[in-house]
């Protein structure tokens, strides 16, 4: 049964969930009730946990797109509080169904599959995540498919391969968005040339979406004590890759919200509006990547960490990218790009070889090494290889931005999706498109669309961003 | 006025000329002012620093004007631009073309080393510079990278008459295709050499294609991608075998020994005729954020004269030390703590250049217009120790 037709059938069976199945599901943690005040040991904000799941929750939901609920389900704890969980969870489950919010249950390790995946079944729940480091996922995963059929791993990585029946490909091995503090200052300037060290999830995003054929991406990692710009900052690293990090209110932002506190209720609010946003601009997701470098990948392949490392090193020196799938691997997948890395074929078969040897030459480069350098070096080699000239877009003074592109089909429209890492904002950012454009625009969640003043000259256009506290989209118009 | 002679040829007679006694070593007058910011005072008070020292219409009129600026690194302080620290600020570099053109220069050329893999627009546009101001702020400006041969196809040799380490450099052919150099520092410290200002500043006319690690060793490296330490700071080998090679491989290899004579041999092979030095906003603790203790500083002096050794000897009085210590008192020493058994002291540089006569760096021999001294200075050793 090939991937597609694997696809279409799950699509099938999961024809009546809520919300449009797992496509259309926009995710948020929603734990609570008694199993998760004991799994927690018994936070400080436990009553406020234990009660979570009053129907008034749901109202919290109001104004935002979130539609799908991650709850507590099971962790292998005593069969009466399992019980009595499953009652609650069962109940609340009903009532945002009648919203139309899917629920579906998260299994945390040492939860017995069989049992937990039957009594979802029962209670209606629209599926399970397994969360955390749950032993042998795939075992796991079989037993519980044999009774519910959406199951959606949030756990390692080296879960996810082409060949799995994953109907969303998510993780927990995401990092926090932000710059990286590593010195007293939070900042560290090595030498005359150094960067702020960026940690972002957006190359990761988009190397799952290509590998998993285009099913949806999660990241399900979890904020320690995040401001308001922390949580729309984890969402926008996510979207402009095109995937979705699953909204996780922390107790205090939960707590906030219970007690209805202005400030947390603003924040909830900025969160609704940022996914809101994304959801207004779904079609961006759809944009074939501008991009100056195609990067080979075969999760499977022995040079799969390597070359996941490679990609980020790639996204942070801002080189425009598109990410191809070995088994994706044509003449047409690499038509119109000034350079193909082909680390991640170690080593190529003969097809491969051939395909790539007629591609290169003529101003085109392969890139590829038995044994890949160290990823940071050998990205700055990569830029200085291709040359700024060859890339769709560029930035000027915004060390601690990356950038997303991507046109669209009719190659009228290039969208160029900003994230700023730094807690203090960019005040001054050139974006410079390779083409002539006639206008643009910069889109925010934040602001209202404005019109951007363009300068062109020699084959190139220039517009000027102001201040970045977080994310803005510049959409060039031919 | 130049007759039939080349420009190599003058540069090589002014070269020739410093052989003349230490004592002789020329003075010329060097103007203080103090300016609050970069906004619309800066040019009333750049250009009276101009009347100040002589004026620059006779020195500037129709001709070709290069401008080392000085760009040092890429990384910035917390929200500081570049130029409120380290890099010289481009409101400065746009208000002097403005002057310059207004004195009569037919062409101004931008002079810098880019990084790898970026031009000089670039490294400005990174650095938040508005390049298309600066490109209007006179008739003709122009921008050249000069850490590549450039636009020139091949590098000017231009000869040191009394060499310290070489006797000749390498350089993008900027540096001789013109006919005043001005060159552009910032008023701030140097981590192994004590003080940047313009004689230091001169080191990055070096290109690294030529003078970095990666320089090849029969030729320049045009796709360099290392900095200039091997050969230039350490002497651990040799430019490539198409360049001039030091004077004696057995001389001292010590950094602080090095870098001030080699910055004097530049001066020596590319003069400079007008000193500018910014130190409205810079720093203290080092040339720039990757050294430990940078901080920010406002001094707010503008410091502009047209003999090298006696600007930056006046500015090193404004920044509160002595211009004429020797090697190893306060400021010529390493900022940051040596490791165990490592030399850390460094040679004075405007003694150096003094001695092989480019210019004094005796403040009583040196007319101070403006500001004096006293009224401008800003006490960097105090602020660097916090």
């Amino acid at each position: 049964m090939g991937l597609g037709s694997r696809i279409a059938g799950m699509a099938l069976v999961c024809a009546t969930l809520e919300a449009g199945g797992p496509a259309g599901w926009i995710p948020a943690r929603w734990q609570g009730g008694p199993l998760e005040v004991r799994r927690r040991g018994g936070a400080a904000v436990s009553e406020i946990t234990r009660d979570w799941y009053d129907s008034r929750t749901l109202d919290f939901l109001e104004n935002t797109p979130i539609n799908c609920l991650l709850v507590t389900w099971s962790a292998g704890a005593e069969a009466a509080l399992e019980a009595e969980q499953r009652k609650l969870v069962t109940s609340y489950a009903r009532a945002a169904h009648r919203r139309g919010i899917a629920v579906l249950g998260l299994l945390y390790p040492g939860a017995d599959p069989g049992p937990a995946a039957a009594a979802a079944r029962k209670a209606g729940l629209d599926g399970l995540v397994l969360d955390g480091d749950v032993q042998d996922p795939a075992k796991v995963a079989g037993e519980l498919r044999k009774r519910c059929p959406v199951v959606i791993p949030l756990g390692r990585r080296d879960w996810l391969w082409p060949e799995a029946d994953w109907p969303v490909w998510g993780t927990r091995e995401a990092v926090r968005a932000g710059i990286r503090a590593v010195s007293d200052s939070d900042t560290v300037y090595a030498t005359p040339t150094s960067e702020p060290w960026i940690e972002s999830n957006t190359w990761l995003v988009r190397s799952l979406g290509a590998a998993g054929g285009g099913r949806p991406v999660w990241l399900g990692n979890v904020l320690e004590n995040p401001s308001a710009d922390g949580y729309v900052r984890a969402i926008a690293d996510a979207a402009a890759g095109g995937g979705r990090w699953v909204v996780a209110p922390d107790d205090t932002l939960r707590a906030g919200l219970w007690r209805g506190q202005p400030e947390a209720l603003a924040t909830w609010r900025r969160v609704g509006a940022w996914l809101n946003f994304y959801e207004q601009h779904a079609e961006w997701r759809a944009f074939a990547p501008a991009a100056a470098l195609g990067v080979i990948q075969d999760r499977a392949g022995k040079n799969s960490a390597v070359m996941d490392e490679n990609l980020n090193q790639i996204a942070r020196r801002r080189i425009p990218y598109r990410v191809i799938e070995r088994r994706e691997l044509t003449p047409a997948a690499i038509e119109g790009l000034p350079a193909v890395l082909a680390i991640g074929l170690a080593p190529p078969t003969e097809r491969e070889r051939g395909l790539l040897a007629a591609y290169a030459g003529a101003g085109r480069m392969v890139v590829y090494k038995q044994d890949p350098p160290g990823p940071e070096a050998f990205a700055k080699d990569l830029r200085d290889l291709i040359g700024s000239a060859n890339l769709p877009v560029r930035l000027y003074d915004a060390a601690s931005v990356l950038l997303q592109a991507g046109a669209d089909p009719g190659g009228g429209r290039l969208v160029v999706q900003l994230v700023s890492y730094a807690t203090e904002p960019p005040e001054r950012i050139l974006v410079r498109a390779a083409g002539d454009y006639r206008g643009a625009r910069v889109f925010s969640p934040d602001a209202p669309p404005a019109d951007l003043k363009t300068n062109t000259s020699a084959g190139t256009t220039d517009v000027l961003l102001g201040k970045l506290a977080v994310y803005a989209a510049v959409v060039f118009e031919k | 006025m130049h007759g039939n002679m080349t420009r190599r040829g003058l540069l090589a007679v002014s070269g020739l000329s410093l052989a003349a006694p230490a004592a002789r070593a020329p003075a010329a007058p060097v103007s203080i002012g103090k300016c609050d910011g970069y906004g619309d005072g800066l040019a009333a008070v750049l250009g009276k620093q101009f009347d100040q020292i002589g004026g620059i219409g006779k020195l500037v009129g129709g001709k070709t004007v290069a401008i080392k600026l000085n760009l040092t690194g890429s990384s910035r302080l917390g929200s500081y631009s570049p130029g409120q620290t380290h890099w010289v600020h481009p409101n400065l570099v746009g208000t002097c073309c403005q002057l310059l053109a207004r004195a009569g220069a037919k062409r101004i050329r931008l002079l810098e080393g880019a990084g790898r893999g970026e031009s000089l627009e670039e490294k400005m546009l990174n650095g938040g510079w508005d390049v298309a101001a600066l490109r209007a702020a006179a008739p003709v400006v122009e921008l050249e990278d000069t850490n590549r041969v450039g636009g020139g196809k091949r590098y000017s040799r231009l000869k040191v008459a009394r060499p310290y380490v070489y006797p000749a450099f390498d350089l993008n052919r900027a540096y001789e295709d013109t006919d005043v150099f001005l060159n552009l520092s910032k008023l701030k410290q140097h981590e192994e050499c004590g003080i940047t200002l313009t004689i230091k500043n001169s080191f990055g006319i070096t290109p690294n294609s030529t003078y970095g690690d990666d320089a090849g060793v029969d030729e320049p490296n045009e796709s360099w991608r290392r900095g200039r330490e091997a050969i230039l700071h350490y002497g651990k080998r040799q430019p490539p075998k198409s360049a001039p090679q030091e004077v004696d491989f057995t001389s001292e290899r010590f950094e602080g020994h090095r870098v001030p004579r080699i910055c004097v041999d530049l001066i020596a092979a590319r003069p400079v005729d007008l000193a500018i030095i910014d130190g409205i906003e810079c720093s203290t603790g080092g040339e720039g954020p990757w050294v430990k203790g940078f901080q920010y500083a406002k001094p707010g002096v503008l410091i502009v004269g047209s003999n090298p050794v006696c600007t930056d000897a006046v500015a090193t009085a404004v920044m509160g030390y002595n211009p004429r210590a020797k090697r190893g008192e306060t400021p010529f020493h390493r900022m940051t703590a040596a490791k165990p058994g490592e030399l850390q002291w460094a040679d004075n540089p405007m003694l150096l250049a003094e001695a092989v006569g480019i210019g004094i760096a005796d403040l009583d021999l040196i007319d101070v217009r403006g500001v004096p001294i006293k009224d401008a200075l800003y006490d960097f050793e105090n602020r660097r120790k916090g």
